[in-house]
């Protein structure tokens, strides 16, 4: 029996198709076909583009058999590093499109990406200092030098280990 | 004299290390935004920053809320959120599994299931507005503190493990000789019985500076006997089990401490020094005590310490000690002249070693002339009738028999539990090093 396909239309007007069990990866698609029931009409996705959401697609697809998400925070508890490799190359991409599949998978509410995306900024964030940071994420330092005083003073708890 | 007791209490606080609770509150940057910041930053969703977020360490989020106004101040108004949802990760679900549990995916000193729930989150404050909070006070200067003390029961239960494992191997004459035919498995035998005895140190550690914290933090003056035995009748010390633990725990870390002060500290006089750490920083300098034995005994640590030992004035704050000494900011001073044993610094400078231990030594010296400086204030002297007689010490600091001893033993005998009997704990054949006290080992 051949799967069952869904169109989806990107908020920039493109139509995609794809397997109903690779949709269902996002719990918002998910819980949305249960209350609609079949529809062969295009389903909006008004808040990501073609662009974003074909790469959300490769995702889904990669992982359609992979077991449900339990849905509390377990699976993120591994340590930041633990990014599986398939997942590391995914998400070398530049900053605009990781964090739009970030707003993506949160929007789509799929889980296991959003993990993924969250693990890659984080680890971007992991050992640097503010300057460090800033060049990373291209963040301009716009404190003033009493306010950057005032900063390090409220943050001494953390140097004092 | 009520007045010299709450004076004492509070120049104890404020020997401690920024507790959470007097920690100053922090003012928000309400300058506006440089238009500057990438607006992803700006249109991030709470929840997948925090998501973010609490992979990271407090230093590394301190980093990033540092780089500019706008992360700074969406950092600081979601404060409580982050720092709820960091404890949350690295807690397990199953509480009740000892810690430095195996199976756990947690790192050890990452898990701060069995800490957080000794010392749970301040209770909710009434903000500025007058609202009382909803939930408990969840902030970074909690979780600093959590970790740092969980981090200080770690490294404690792990030194004073290594130590007596190797006391026993050495020193027992059964273990002495089957350690010395054993000829494969050595480091195996040694780290799995360091394993097993930190294990069971661990929890008695933390429920020590539970103890301690908890003399410090009430109203009544510090290490009252009374405050002392109301303490051990409340949870957790109502588990027999968690208050005899303890008190062979504590018995035999002041005896091991003791012991590695002497013999520049006689073992007879030791006592009023062991209570001074004890009373300025709960069990932080005893760590570092123990951190500058450890590192006397690397090679290179001895050779190193021989060259500089001619200047140990502009050395010793380089020391291992001293780098994970973070409870002396105070401006140093000279070692008080009053001090019996500060003649004891310039016999140990003229010979031929100069260690970490001297160092620890030394220091904790000039922190008694600053902690009784301290209590006086700097217009007065000492008098001869604040002086102990029979240890030539202040009777300001504490005896150390009435730190935790005399109220345990008290609290021991009225249970009946005075028949129990010591732990022992295996590590070669079934024998191990023995943890008691005065009460199980008379």
């Amino acid at each position: 029996m051949s799967a069952q396909m869904l169109t989806f239309l990107s908020n920039d007007g493109v139509e995609i198709t794809i397997a109903r069990d690779v949709a269902e990866r996002s719990v918002l698609i998910k819980n949305m076909l249960e209350d609609l029931g079949d529809t062969d009409e295009a389903i909006p996705i008004p808040n990501v583009n073609e662009a974003v959401l074909r790469k959300v697609i490769e995702w889904c697809e990669h992982h359609k058999g992979d077991p449900p998400s339990t849905g509390d925070d377990d699976d993120s508890r591994r340590k930041t590093t633990d990014i599986d490799e398939w997942d590391q190359k995914f998400m070398q991409v530049d900053q605009e499109m990781l964090f739009e599949i970030i707003l993506a998978a949160n929007y789509l509410d799929i889980k296991g990406l959003l993990d993924v995306g969250c693990k890659t900024v984080a680890n971007m964030i992991k050992g640097k200092s503010p300057e460090e940071i800033r060049k990373t994420f291209n963040i301009q330092n716009d404190f003033t030098p009493e306010e950057e005083d005032q900063i390090r003073r409220e943050n001494e708890w953390a140097e004092d280990r | 004299m009520s007045h010299f007791l709450e004076h004492l209490r509070q120049v104890v606080r404020q020997a401690r290390r920024h507790p959470s609770s007097q920690r100053p509150r922090k003012s928000p940057i309400t300058s506006k935004p440089a238009n500057s910041t990438p607006a992803i930053w700006e249109k991030l969703p709470v929840d997948v920053l925090v998501k973010i977020l609490v992979q990271c360490d407090l230093e590394e989020i301190h980093s990033f809320s540092a780089t500019c106004r706008l992360l700074h101040q969406r950092i600081y108004s979601i404060e409580p959120t982050i720092a709820k949802a960091y404890l949350q990760r690295r807690r397990r679900e199953d509480r009740y599994t000892a810690p430095l549990n195996q199976e756990s995916r947690i790192a050890a000193g990452d898990d701060l299931t069995f800490i957080s729930d000794l010392f749970p989150p301040p209770p909710p404050h009434y903000t500025p507005s007058g609202t009382l909070q909803e939930s408990p006070d969840y902030s970074f200067g909690y979780l600093t503190d959590l970790a740092r003390c969980w981090r200080t029961c770690i490294r404690l239960s792990f030194y004073l493990a290594e130590y007596l494992v190797q006391h026993y191997l050495e020193t027992n004459s059964v273990a002495r000789e089957l350690w010395a035919s054993s000829k494969t498995e050595k480091e195996y035998v040694y780290s799995k019985g360091v394993g097993a005895l930190q294990a069971r140190l661990l929890p008695s550690i933390a429920y020590l500076v539970y103890f301690l914290e908890s003399c410090a933090d009430t109203t009544t003056p510090t290490h009252s006997l009374d405050l002392q035995e109301r303490i051990l009748q409340a949870p957790p010390f109502t588990d027999a089990e968690v208050l005899l633990s303890t008190h062979h725990t504590m018995h035999t870390l002041i005896h091991t401490v003791r012991h590695l002060m002497a013999p520049d500290i006689p073992y007879t006089s030791s006592p009023t020094w062991v209570s001074l750490l004890l009373t300025t920083s709960t069990l932080e300098r005893i760590v570092d005590l123990f951190a500058a034995v450890a590192a006397d005994s690397q090679p290179e640590a001895q050779t190193k310490k021989k060259c500089e030992h001619n200047q140990p004035h502009q050395h010793h704050d380089r020391t291992q000690a001293q780098a994970h000494n973070n409870s002396h900011k105070q401006p140093h001073h000279e070692p008080n002249p009053s001090s019996p044993h500060s003649h004891s610094h310039h016999t140990s400078t003229s010979s031929s070693h100069w260690s970490h231990r001297m160092d620890f030594l030394w220091q904790m010296r000039r922190d008694y002339g600053d902690f009784l400086a301290s209590l006086v204030g700097p217009d007065h002297h000492h008098h001869h009738e604040d002086l102990d007689l029979d240890t030539g010490h202040s009777r300001m600091v504490p005896r150390l028999q009435a730190i935790w001893f005399e109220a345990a033993e008290r609290e021991i005998q009225a249970r009946g539990l005075g028949g129990h009997a010591p732990e022992v704990v295996s590590v070669l054949h079934g024998g191990g090093p023995r943890l008691g006290c005065a009460v199980c080992c008379s």
